[in-house]
């Protein structure tokens, strides 16, 4: 129980196909349930398998999904519907309005173009749908008795979120993707200092620390300007929803700006839908967006109009943004094949591209590239990679640690080696211990047990002064001070209802019990040169009152001294053959007064040596 | 010592017994709970009993006061435990108040004091002991109730509370001390240690109040050691951002105070030691990552303010990629060294800009730190948070560092320009303004000034002014640069021509700064050819007078530029020169110097006005007949109201002369005709044919308002004359209608507040009245303190009669001289004139719904701002006056402004179209109410109203209709 542990069915070393098994507190959530772009076959979903055999649902808790990207919740029909998850499924309102249209599409494009059967129908993602909690930001939500997600905003894309998971003592928060800097329709990822014991945080960019986004931007509007002022045709593949927004915004504003008039076709379709859903949720979106829609809502575009198939083929510049943005399938692929001969156009890809797509095949520079048996392109437009993903790059991955101050970090959605390196800096720089499993690799972290005590108020008021300066702290004590740690006396009684910390007098009473006294008491040969004790008493004490005055100091009419709790006895040895040789002095203190008795102890000692010389 | 005794009350409370018997706590915590049962009806008891409290303002006897003084401490006390806590800290606040208001005896007040000591120290809630802390506060700090206690006491107190289990009494002791220190001994470093602990108290609204006292202190000129600078600096990794945002403030504070205290970097191998300054600005510059917006923007803030901070570390908050944090800060410089030596500057970072290129790199990983720490790409951060408060005050910061290193203008300059393309207008504008500041000290190049330009035809008409006067100010580096500006001028000229005089501004000073530049792109600009004649330009094209403005101030500074241009265009030089002179300025063109041609015609029209005057003078003096002074007063007018009009710039300082003068003859002139009757002994009869009509009346008013508003530069000593003269003017309508007036009819009782209206200026000014007036003056004193006779017109006739006789028209034609005056006037901009007559379409709308206009005008010589107004008149005669907003008018230059704002109008429904006039104006308060001389108001002026207008009427034609849809 007083670990978490951590499996990675899909992107552990790797991006694609998110989805990562987290035992926290005796419960199983399912962080994402996403496919992979790069596979066709079987391997495109996350083994489910591992999970267990039988029934699914008696293994999970809950599903949690970050967004509606595909690499995130491409595979949650399958798992609900064919795999048999019957139990709740956690996601923000704009990923539970959006997921549907693009979990539609890919089916539409796996089943009715590429012939494919055994795969979810729309029927099972409708079904699948009706299982989803929609939850807002910030809300905790019950998952059951123990377990509460939280959800944060994360940018990347409209409804994307982060979220916290807690059982007792114990909790955990899953980043999702996120963006650390804000764009022109997002702002940035933000969460409070929750201190988690683990943070699963997405590592795509983890080599990567970019320019200001203000270049980027001056530099793909100056590309553009460009290559439309030479005539030349632009092809920016894109996903559906989210850099698409972004681009948009931006080719708007800068159309309307620099008045031009060349026309922005975006493929229909799903981002028709999708862009209703951006301007219905304006709520997630940024400080300058939410301030300005009232006049005018930024996603109503005024520029930029739906693209139809025979468009690709009109002479003169223009720019379109088509699906998908990987360039492995679909119109991008079409307009793609259409353009790409033509020295004047360019190609703009705004993301990451996985190893095996055309798009990643263009961007490492190959000028012949095969797409199927038959078909070879011949690559002559010009490419150009913009990172315009709305990943946290290492600089703000390493912000979004600063921020949540965790204890515990595990990279997931990303490359091997890129992740070793963040790895090392992370160990570095925070001293917190970071892992990376591979798919399948179980991680276990283990968290420090928490116990609650009550403590009673007065006792935790009066510690409260009492820390303030460290000499009321005992000796012994003040060595294991470090920092922030403060110590707080008292009596640990242990009932059955809990435990209590109280003062030792209340403990004492509510047991009944009676006060042990603790003495530590110290003998000191008093030496034969030294004068007779009486004398010896009083210029004892005249020497203890000067060093110690500020104490209740008294001296009892039998000679002996008293001060606080330490007494000072003296003793004529008992053994009348030793006569007056056998003088002691016993120093002896109660256990609180450790300090003040072994320091009056070792006064005395000295005294004595020096009274005998 | 100090530990010992602390020592001793611990070892107490182990071996004392406790002092209170279980069941009183038992009893108390009883009572505690019971308001929380019935909580809603004990809130409005103490809601009730709070009023109760409250004492009336009105001013009470001393007595009274000691009673409610007496009854608040009772309240306050509490009783037997009746009250709640709240309505006795309330007590005790009100307490206070009365405790240091001037009828309070001192007496009372320490016996107050003592009274509030006592509750202090008796009570243990929280909530009262906290504001009778700072009720006592209060008294101490104010100094009347000082002497009611000691030094001694006061530090128990104070050290008593800020042990106390509640943090609100925490707070208020915190604040009690440092308040209440300055009297006690000198030694603040004690309490700064004090507050310095509380830094780290467990409850963050006592760290807040601590970190507030320090900077309170530190306002208060009280220098911090730097032995509280780690502390501090810790709680900048507070979890409440509101502590934070004061460590972020104390951090800047402590290490301003002493910059090149070496300091030690915490970790790091080998040490390494930096100067406090710049410690301070790498923790500030770490503050930008901070997850809470309020604490970047202080930080964003702060960041501006830092002085004598070192180079490196102000270059480091540019750049993003720089790792590596200060740790290793000689490795830096190795590294920088050897990138240069290699010629490669480009760090281990990909940009994200090359695919592939951010693939793991073996990189050695101890130089490497992604952390945010140190100063690394603070600013760039800044520039691109989620938060426009921030980006701004990133921005200002910017500019601010800019202005103290102009090495970090020149770096900052093109972050700078990126600003301005930010999606908010107001950090746009902001950015602009911020680099205008800068811009002198760095020179655009080609890729930023095409940024720079590319904001040129923004929509807002405020950053396109920005832009261009960024633009006026610059330095270009190329001739390219220059003529890319020209080009992108003159478009903006033809798409926003209401821009046109600002664009011609910015040609000039363009001009002006970049006279070689200019030489090389003469001929360009000019459109000459070698050999062939090209076509002569039109010489009112706004584009084209916009470029000859630009060649015109470059000649300035480089003469030889006359070669280049063709005949035409020192033909224009002539005309421009004439036209817009202050655009165009003296250069030595053809044969001709028009410089000796202006000096000559300024000369002259000086000189004229005086010969004018003087000989008007003289006329008026030699003439024996005093009826043949008319022709000559009205001979000057015209003349004078000619000159008035032909001179060249209504602006311009003569023609305000010109009509100043001709206005002042004419109101002499009425006068003239209204005493002459009197002044030649003419029977009685013959005075009564002259009698003067309202319209006069009114023309006379208008003059002399007109001549005291409409100019600026009046002195008291002519507004005095022109206040004489309508009280003369008043007091010659009374004579001659002096047989139809019934006594103390309101024409006499307005005369007499007429009168005192001048006495009174008269006082405020040191003016003395002419003589002139005086026998009105003294008749209106007698009647005052009743010494006249009963009849009040009569007591007056004499006087006036004897005014009417003396007045002198010499005397005044000398005491008014208007060479420095300067009018006052407005020109509409917006909206365009588009009445019947202009032809275009009438605007239409719903009939008692609104409509509304966009005004656009500059106002020149405005001194007061708030007089200005709108006035829209509508074809049924009622007028409408809207007052301009402060913020619609914004300051140009010294001498004008421009107004910018929107009227909404809606009237019932008319049958046809029709206009109605809109025009600027200025309210003014007369002397008295005039609605007794004038009857019937002019077209735009309105004097019974306190109208003048300053511009000319803008018609516009509208029409309201009776339904939404037809």
């Amino acid at each position: 129980m007083s670990d978490i542990k951590v499996v990675p069915l899909g992107a552990g070393q790797d991006v694609g196909r998110s989805c990562i098994l987290l035992y926290i507190g005796g419960k199983r959530i399912m962080l994402d349930c996403g496919m992979h772009m790069g596979f066709n076959d079987q391997r495109r979903f996350p083994d489910f398998s591992y999970i267990g055999a039988g029934p699914v649902t008696e293994y999970i808790d809950c599903v949690i999904i970050s967004h509606f990207h595909l690499d995130h919740c491409g595979a949650l029909p399958y798992f609900t519907e064919m795999y048999g998850y019957d139990g709740p499924i956690y996601m923000t309102h704009p990923t539970k309005a959006i997921c549907p249209i693009l979990l539609e599409d890919y089916r539409k494009i796996t089943v009715e173009k590429k012939g494919e059967t055994d795969f979810f129908t729309s029927a099972m993602i409708k079904t699948c749908m009706k299982k989803v909690v929609a939850v807002n930001l910030h809300q905790t939500v019950q998952v059951d008795d123990e377990l509460e997600i939280k959800p944060y905003y994360a940018g990347h894309v409209l409804g994307a979120a982060m979220f916290r998971i807690k059982v007792g003592s114990q909790s955990a928060v899953y980043t999702g993707d996120y963006n650390m800097t804000p764009d022109r329709h997002l702002g940035a990822a933000w969460i409070d200092k929750c201190k988690p014991d683990l943070l699963i945080t997405e590592s795509t960019y983890a080599t990567t620390i970019r320019d200001s986004k203000r270049c980027r931007e001056r530099d793909f509007l100056l590309k553009v300007h460009e290559v439309i002022e030479a005539g030349g045709k632009i092809l920016i593949p894109v996903f559906a929803l989210g850099r698409a927004q972004e681009l948009c915004i931006l080719l708007e504003t800068f159309w309307e700006r620099m008045n031009l008039k060349a026309p922005i076709y975006f493929s229909t379709g799903l981002t028709e839908k999708a862009n209703h859903y951006y301007k219905l949720f304006i709520s997630w979106t940024n400080q300058k967006i939410k301030s300005t829609f009232v006049q005018r809502n930024m996603f109503e575009f005024k520029h930029i109009k739906p693209f139809e198939r025979s468009f690709a083929d009109n002479p003169g510049p223009m720019v379109v943004f088509a699906t998908p943005g990987m360039l492995h399938a679909g119109l991008s692929l079409n307009i793609f094949k259409k353009w790409a001969h033509d020295k004047r156009n360019m190609l703009i890809m705004p993301g990451y591209c996985v190893a095996g797509t055309v798009g990643h095949k263009v961007l490492t520079g190959q000028k012949k590239i095969e797409i199927d048996k038959k078909t070879v392109i011949d690559v002559q437009l010009s490419v150009e990679y913009m990172s315009f993903s709305a990943h946290a790059d290492a600089k703000g991955i390493m912000q979004l640690i600063r921020m949540c101050e965790p204890r515990n970090v595990l990279l997931v959605h990303g490359e091997e080696k890129k992740m070793e390196f963040l790895k090392n800096q992370i160990e570095k720089e925070f001293h917190i211990s970071c892992t990376f499993p591979a798919n399948g690799e179980m991680v276990t972290i283990e968290t420090d047990p928490r116990i609650e005590i009550d403590v009673d108020a007065k006792l935790l008021a009066y510690a409260g002064g009492k820390i303030k300066s460290d000499s009321s702290v005992p000796k012994r004590l003040r060595a294991d001070l470090d920092g922030d740690d403060r110590v707080l006396e008292g009596i640990l009684v242990m009932r059955e209802s809990g435990m209590t910390l109280m003062e030792p007098q209340q403990a004492l009473k509510e047991l009944g019990l009676m006060e042990q006294q603790l003495r530590f008491t110290t003998r000191l040969g008093v030496p034969q040169s030294a004068p007779p004790l009486k004398v010896l008493s009083q210029r004892l004490s005249g020497m203890l009152k000067g060093a110690f005055e500020d104490c209740d100091f008294r001296v009892m009419p039998d000679g002996s001294i008293g001060i606080a709790s330490v007494m000072i006895q003296h003793t004529q040895g008992a053994d009348p053959l030793k006569g007056e040789e056998d003088r002691e002095l016993h120093v002896s203190w109660s256990y609180q007064d450790d300090d003040l008795g072994s320091e009056i102890a070792s006064c005395t000692e000295d005294f004595l040596r020096t009274t005998s010389l | 010592m100090a530990t010992h005794r602390k020592r001793k009350a611990k070892l107490e409370s182990y071996s004392n017994v406790i002092s209170k018997p279980p069941e009183k706590t038992l009893a108390i915590k009883l009572k505690a709970k019971k308001p929380k049962i019935a909580s809603e009806s004990s809130l409005r008891d103490a809601a009730a009993q709070i009023n109760i409290l409250s004492i009336p303002k009105r001013l009470r006897s001393p007595q009274q006061i000691d009673e409610d003084i007496m009854r608040l401490v009772k309240t306050m006390q509490g009783g037997q435990g009746t009250t709640s806590a709240a309505v006795r800290a309330s007590a005790s606040e009100r307490l206070a108040s009365l405790l240091l208001s001037d009828s309070c005896s001192q007496e009372m007040r320490e016996k107050c004091m003592g009274e509030l000591v006592g509750v202090l120290n008796s009570e243990d809630d929280g909530c009262l002991r906290s504001s009778v802390l700072g009720a006592i506060a209060r008294c101490i700090q104010d100094g009347k109730c000082d002497t009611a206690i000691s030094e001694k006491e006061i530090h128990s107190l104070g050290m008593n509370c800020i042990q106390d289990g509640c943090f609100a009494v925490r707070v208020s002791a915190l604040h009690f001390m440092t308040s209440c220190w300055d009297r006690q001994l000198a030694d603040l470093s004690l309490l700064k240690k004090i507050l310095a602990e509380f830094v780290g108290d467990p409850d963050s609204r006592v760290r807040k109040a601590a970190l507030e006292e320090l900077v309170a202190l530190h306002s208060k000129e009280v220098s911090l050691e730097l032995a509280i600078y780690p502390t501090v600096a810790c709680a900048l990794k507070d979890d409440d951002s509101d502590v934070r945002v004061l460590a972020v403030e104390l951090v800047h504070c402590i290490a301003v105070g002493q910059p090149d205290t070496p300091m030690q970097l915490d970790k790091g191998e080998p040490m390494t030691t930096v100067r406090l300054i710049d410690d301070a600005f790498m923790k500030t510059c770490g503050m930008m990552s901070d997850l809470a917006a309020n604490v970047r923007t202080e930080a964003a803030r702060l960041l501006g303010l830092f002085t004598d901070v070192s180079f490196t570390f102000l270059e480091q908050t540019l750049d993003k990629k720089l790792m590596s944090h200060m740790k290793t800060r000689k490795s830096y410089h190795e590294k920088r060294r050897d990138g240069f030596a290699a010629g490669n500057t480009k760090s281990v970072w990909s940009s994200g800009r090359d695919f592939g290129a951010d693939a793991a790199k073996k990189v050695d990983s101890d130089e490497c730190h992604i952390v945010n720490q140190g100063a690394c790409g603070a600013f760039i951060h800044g520039l691109e948070d989620e938060f426009l408060e921030v980006r701004t005050a990133a921005v200002k910061s910017m500019c601010q560092l800019s202005t103290k290193y102009p090495k970090f203008a020149a770096l900052s300059l093109d972050f700078q320009v990126d600003m301005f393309n930010d999606e908010i207008d107001s950090v746009r504008l902001t950015a602009i303004d911020c680099l205008c500041k800068v811009i002198h000290l760095v020179e655009l190049e080609e890729d930023q000034l095409e940024t720079v330009l590319g904001i040129l035809p923004d929509c807002s008409s405020d950053i396109r002014e920005a832009i261009r006067d960024l633009l006026a100010n610059s330095h270009l580096t190329t001739k390219s640069c220059l003529n890319q500006a020209i080009q992108s001028l003159l478009t903006n000229l033809n798409s926003y021509p209401q821009d046109r005089p600002h664009i011609w501004k910015c040609m000039k000073s363009l001009g002006d700064h970049h006279s070689s530049l200019a030489f090389a792109l003469v001929k360009d600009l000019l459109n000459t050819h070698p050999y062939f004649v090209s076509q002569e330009p039109d010489a009112d094209d706004p584009a084209y007078i916009g470029i000859l403005i630009l060649v015109f101030s470059a000649m300035k500074h480089s003469p030889l530029m006359v070669e280049f241009c063709p005949q035409h265009t020192i033909r224009h030089y002539s005309y421009l020169r004439d036209s817009i002179p202050d655009l165009v300025p003296d250069v030595q063109i053809g044969k001709k110097s028009p410089l000796v041609l202006s000096e000559r015609s300024m000369k002259t029209a000086s000189a004229l006005i005086d010969r004018i005057m003087g000989r008007v003078i003289h006329i008026v003096q030699r003439q024996q007949s005093r009826a043949a002074c008319v022709p000559v007063l009205e001979t000057a007018i015209r003349d004078f109201e000619q000159v008035a009009t032909t001179t060249s710039s209504p602006h311009s300082a003569s023609s305000a002369t010109w009509t100043c003068i001709s206005m002042h003859l004419r109101c002499l002139l009425y006068l003239y005709q209204a005493f002459e009757p009197w002044q030649s002994a003419s029977s009685e009869s013959h005075r009564l044919l002259s009698v003067l009509s309202p319209t006069s009346l009114n023309e006379f008013l208008r003059y002399s308002y007109s001549l005291q508003h409409l100019f600026c530069g009046l002195t008291d000593k002519e507004q005095l004359h022109l206040r004489e003269c309508r009280v003369l003017l008043h007091a010659a309508y009374i004579l001659q209608n002096s047989h139809k007036i019934a006594e103390k009819s309101q024409h006499v009782l307005c005369l007499l507040s007429r009168l005192q209206s001048l006495e009174r200026f008269c006082k405020q000014t040191d003016c003395t009245p002419s003589p002139h007036v005086k026998h009105l003056l003294l008749a209106k004193e007698n009647i005052y303190t009743g010494a006249g006779s009963g009849n009040l017109l009569q007591s007056l006739c004499g006087p006036l009669e004897q005014t009417a006789k003396d007045f002198d028209i010499k005397q005044y034609l000398l005491s008014f001289s208007p060479s420095t005056f300067q009018r006052t006037s407005a020109d509409i901009l917006l909206p365009r004139d588009s009445g019947r007559g202009s032809g275009g379409k009438p605007k239409q709308f719903v009939s008692a719904l609104a409509i509304s206009f966009d005004i656009e005008a500059i106002l020149t010589n405005v001194t007061d701002i708030e007089s200005v107004c709108i006035q829209v008149l509508f074809p049924d005669g009622t007028r409408q006056i809207f007052y301009p907003k402060a913020a619609e008018i914004k300051k140009l230059t010294d001498s004008t402004h421009r107004l910018r704002s929107t009227v909404v109008l809606s009237h019932s429904q008319w049958s046809e179209a029709c206009d109605i006039e809109i025009s600027i104006a200025r309210s003014f308060t007369p002397d008295v109410d005039e609605f007794l001389l004038v009857k019937a108001p002019s077209d735009l002026d309105c004097i019974s109203k306190g109208l003048l207008n300053l511009s000319g009427s803008t018609s516009v034609s509208i029409q309201p209709k009776d339904r939404l849809y037809r």
